[in-house]
């Protein structure tokens, strides 16, 4: 049973509101275009946090450690949550051997 | 990610993979986890366990009004071993700046608890390589220029960003000890350094303010190599892959293979323009 990309959008924007845990993000309208550098102007610290945080909420089975792996601080946070959770969606629907 | 409780603040930990541990400790005032996270603690993970954590007032962990010497750091560190359940086994210690003074300290306090060390841009002695650039900004207004004009123009933080980066610049260079506490950091002792038996790599930028250190220690550590690529003192940002590449090589060898390199064949090993 595979997770609908609308569930883990769901998921990315829930992550990403608990961890910068603002009043502002409350209301911040977050969507798959948003950019975790540009329009949310998150640092880097809180990236880290935001993808710790969905590798737990989605275990272990999730390769989202090697998607990042290698990537540079910068770059991370120069994609959008859309970027994040396609790949998320993706890496669900096939689990590693 | 975990939260470790030390004397006087609280400390952001997490661990990835499984292997024998590396823990990668990052540098002064503008290091995090994040410094290390995805361009070499995620690769390294594939086949070690890799420890991060936040020292006090940095990152996610809480602020500290004190306790910025290198003793309490390495107490800190301890904590977070013990958190981990590693605090009885050798360990990779990797540091970068702060990160490398402290690991250093560690070793020298508990070599039987360190396989392998790497000093990445170690600033030895902090109160003459780092002090500086601390003790020039006097003011609020100071430290105003020295993030608008230096810190987030190269890193390209603008916004809420430069704004925390502000904030917790104000906290640790106006509300605590933190200048004093650099400032009071001598060099170690010769004595100590020359007992060391852990195989060390140092590596340096070569336009790094910081570079005398890297002379120094390669000819008073007795087992060690010095990688000098051409960078400034900020390697993790300014040199990732090269860097990746060499903790790789280094972290993969057996610790018995590692040679005791005398001194005169030290300056043969140290290589100008970078490895890669």
């Amino acid at each position: 049973m595979s997770t609908s990309y609308d569930d883990v959008l769901a998921v990315v924007i829930q992550q990403i509101r608990s961890t910068v845990n603002e009043d502002w993000i409350e209301d911040f309208e977050i969507g798959p275009e948003t950019r975790f550098n540009d329009d949310l102007e998150l640092e880097s610290i809180e990236f880290v946090k935001i993808a710790d945080a969905i590798q737990n909420h989605f275990g272990n089975q999730l390769g989202i450690i090697s998607w990042l792996s290698g990537k540079s601080i910068h770059e991370l946070i120069g994609l959008s949550v859309g970027d994040l959770t396609g790949f998320i969606t993706s890496a669900l629907a096939t689990p590693e051997a | 990610m975990d939260t470790v409780s030390v004397s006087g603040t609280e400390l952001s930990t997490m661990s990835l993979g499984r292997g024998p541990t590396v823990v990668m400790l990052h540098g002064l005032v503008i290091g995090n986890m994040a410094s290390w996270f995805s361009s070499a603690a995620l690769p390294l993970s594939a086949q070690r366990k890799v420890v991060l954590y936040d020292q006090r007032g940095h990152g996610d962990s809480s602020f500290a009004s004190s306790g910025y010497d290198l003793n309490t750091q390495v107490q800190d560190l301890q904590s977070v071993l013990a958190h981990h359940g590693i605090d009885q086994e050798p360990v990779d210690l990797v540091g970068h700046s702060m990160g490398a003074l402290i690991a250093l300290h560690y070793s020298l306090q508990n070599p039987e608890r360190v396989r392998r060390l790497v000093l990445v841009d170690a600033p030895m002695p902090a109160r003459e390589h780092v002090a500086p650039s601390l003790m020039r900004v006097q003011t609020r207004e100071g430290l105003t220029a020295w993030v608008e004009d230096e810190l987030a123009v190269t890193r390209g933080l603008t916004g809420r960003r430069r704004e925390r980066l502000q904030k917790r610049l104000v906290a640790l260079l106006f509300e605590s000890t933190l200048r004093e506490d650099v400032y009071a950091m001598a060099s170690e002792s010769d004595t100590q350094l020359q007992d060391l038996k852990i195989p060390t790599l140092l590596i340096y930028g070569k336009h790094s303010p910081c570079f005398s250190a890297a002379e120094k220690l390669s000819q008073v550590l007795p087992q060690t190599r010095l990688v000098t690529l051409d960078c400034g003192h900020y390697i993790p940002e300014e040199a990732p892959i090269e860097l990746r590449a060499l903790l790789e090589e280094f972290l993969a060898l057996p610790q018995v293979a590692v040679p005791s390199i005398s001194k005169s064949e030290v300056a043969a090993l140290v290589q100008p323009h970078g490895v890669i």
